[in-house]
């Protein structure tokens, strides 16, 4: 198993690594985004950091720190822009942790602000944020209509000032998915942040579900085992406050017609991340198909690992292929998805011979 | 791999594996006299330089940079391999190193008082940097002050020194017997070289100095050398400019500044001739 996977499901192994693992284990977890996590792991537990890893750790989580704060300004300037274009406006993700002060918030980076709104005031709040010196992003006219047609989320916006990217969603997942979960199902819950007053995001449950349905309909896993871990996270907080916590989100998951999400993040954090579960729950998340599991054992066992060759091998890149695939044919049908894959092939292949073009963008 | 190196500068040690000749042939004399004790220390950067696409290794040769398996960069032409690195380096120290306040300034150091030169790219910071050097200053850096914000101090990170256009022919007039890395041509920064650092200051690269004094430089063609005295609030300022991380560092980096300018004297800098300019600069530390 991975050094990485390891000191995450156990902390107390950060303790006496020797220096060659701790080389390996740094390189593993600056390929997954998960420097500032361990730094948080250590610190909570007072473990003493050999100086030669010190200030990787501490410069991994002065980043997210940084951009804690961010958020916490973007907590007050979003709400305060769209004040009058919305009547629910609601932080999703990365954002809703560090609103919600859990413990995955601390060291982890992120690349935008996830917000929820309603579908009929996106007119409305698109105006309003253009004339607030929040501009669009490069992305050129096949993408800005395919997120129109067919995603749940308009194409990123990014401050003028600010420097923050906001992505707005005005629905779980994308329009060509074959689950439709309603946006209007989940249930919020408001929280308050210091010097900046209430906000809203997802209650405990709907916040875990949310996260599987994404984590479980990608089909590339870049950030995958942050993801996995995260979600650990939050299982262990949880738990820790409500015994039941599990059943509870199981339960949910069924009534918003996602159980299967739910089932897959539940069980892949259980098997990678060695999240603490019942017998009886664990026997009830496997699929009736056995098929169904030993594909999803294969792929979700070899998916959630360090992206580094340390760890790299033929099951991984398998692994990935299929998930590939799935994710498409999960997110859309054969007609839309095999124009799409021209379409970005054809792209990618213009892209890299003009690459020779534009080559100034070092320091 | 043809070569694979390890480098211990300052306080990061870097191991560089590359296939490229000419990136193991500069390496070999501007880096010659750097070495470990140890055999196998830390790591804190491993960087590769070697060619990604096979196409690449043969029709408009290109390299690729990378640091452990990231390629941060897209390929440069093959011959901006050694200048690649180096420019590599920078962004390695300056996106990861936030245990330092980090700023864009050529950094001297002599009598154990170190000055500072913060300035825009092309303000010749860099030229000033290399003939202070070769005329008696330890040399800090070219291109990067590191300020440590556990004890203030600033600790060398010494590298060759980066010289563009005009400025290697000058310094090549000014320093005898200079070292030079191979040209490259029609870089994004025009014709660039490296310059061997002197053997002094790189042996005591591991010592670290108090910061005595900030000057903000300006090369002004035919000029008496001058020295203004600035405010402690337009230094402020334009060191927030010419930093890399303030934004990172936020409050600490802020406590940091503010502590350091009671303690140290401010000033611009215009200068044109080398000799002034060594007199001037020694007169701030003797």
């Amino acid at each position: 198993m991975p050094i990485l996977i390891q000191v995450l499901s156990e902390p107390k192994k950060l303790q006496n690594l020797t220096m060659s693992q701790w080389q390996v284990l740094l390189s593993q977890a600056k390929a997954s985004q998960l420097v500032g996590r361990l730094n948080y792991l250590m610190d909570i537990q007072n473990y003493t950091k050999p100086s030669y890893v010190k200030w990787h750790l501490e410069s991994a989580y002065k980043v997210a720190e940084k951009q804690r704060k961010q958020a916490i300004v973007e907590f007050l300037e979003v709400p305060s822009t769209l004040k009058n274009a919305t009547s629910t406006l609601i932080f999703l993700k990365g954002a809703a942790y560090i609103a919600k002060n859990l413990p995955c918030s601390f060291g982890r980076t992120f690349s935008d602000i996830d917000v929820l709104v309603k579908k009929q005031e996106l007119r409305k709040i698109e105006t309003i944020l253009k004339f607030s010196n929040w501009l669009k992003t490069n992305v050129d006219d096949y993408d800005e209509q395919y997120y129109r047609t067919w995603m749940h989320e308009i194409p990123p916006l990014y401050h003028e000032t600010r420097g923050s990217v906001l992505d707005i969603h005005h629905n779980i997942l994308p329009s060509t998915n074959k689950h439709q979960p309603s946006a209007d199902k989940f249930s919020t819950t408001s929280v308050f942040i210091e010097d900046v007053g209430n906000i809203d995001t997802l209650d405990d449950t709907d916040l875990c579900i949310h996260m599987a349905v994404h984590l479980f309909t990608e089909s590339e896993f870049h950030h995958g085992l942050r993801d996995i871990s995260d979600f650990d996270m939050l299982l262990r907080h949880f738990q820790k406050h409500d015994k039941r916590f599990v059943e509870k989100l199981i339960q949910r998951a069924q009534y918003l017609g996602l159980y299967d999400y739910a089932r897959l993040a539940i069980r892949y954090s259980h098997i990678v991340m060695s999240t603490p579960l019942s017998s009886t729950t664990l026997e009830s998340l496997q699929s009736n198909s056995l098929f169904v599991t030993f594909f999803e054992d294969f792929c979700f066992c070899n998916i959630f690992k360090p992206n580094h060759s340390s760890c790299r091998n033929w099951k991984m890149g398998l692994a990935e292929f299929l998930l590939y695939w799935r994710g498409h044919i999960l997110r859309m049908p054969l007609k839309l998805l095999l124009p799409h894959l021209f379409r970005k092939t054809y792209k990618r292949t213009k892209d890299y011979f003009k690459q020779d073009k534009d080559l100034t963008q070092l320091p | 791999m043809l070569a694979q190196f390890t480098l211990p500068i300052g306080p990061f040690n870097f191991s560089i594996k590359t296939d490229n000749t000419a990136v193991v042939k500069n390496l070999s004399s501007l880096y010659g006299d750097y070495h470990f004790s140890d055999d196998s220390p830390f790591i804190d950067f491993p960087i590769t330089i070697t060619t990604r696409s096979l196409v690449r290794r043969f029709i408009k040769p290109q390299v690729d940079f990378f640091l452990d398996e990231f390629a941060p960069f897209k390929p440069l032409p093959k011959d901006q391999s050694f200048a690649m690195l180096e420019w590599g380096m920078n962004w390695c120290i300056t996106t990861q190193a936030h245990q330092f306040l980090i700023f864009h300034a050529g950094t001297i150091e002599k009598n154990n008082k170190v000055i500072i030169m913060p300035a825009e790219q092309g303000s010749g910071k860099s030229t000033l940097t290399a003939a202070m050097v070769y005329s008696g200053w330890r040399l800090f850096s070219d291109e990067l002050a590191l300020i440590s914000v556990t004890d203030e101090l600033v600790y060398p990170c010494t590298r060759p020194i980066n010289l563009k256009n005009n400025s290697i022919d000058v310094i090549d007039n000014f320093v005898d017997n200079a070292v030079f890395s191979t040209i490259a041509k029609d870089t994004h920064k025009g014709t660039v070289a490296l310059l061997k650092p002197p053997k002094a200051s790189v042996e005591r690269m591991f010592e670290p100095a108090p910061l005595h004094c900030i000057v903000f430089p300006k090369y002004v063609a035919n000029s008496e050398a001058k020295l203004t005295p600035i405010n402690q609030i337009d230094t402020f300022q334009q060191l927030i400019q010419h930093s890399f991380n303030y934004h990172i560092l936020g409050e600490q980096g802020f406590h940091l500044i503010a502590s350091l300018l009671k303690n140290v004297a401010c000033y611009q800098f215009e200068y044109s001739d080398f000799e002034q300019a060594k007199k001037l600069l020694s007169s701030l530390v003797d």
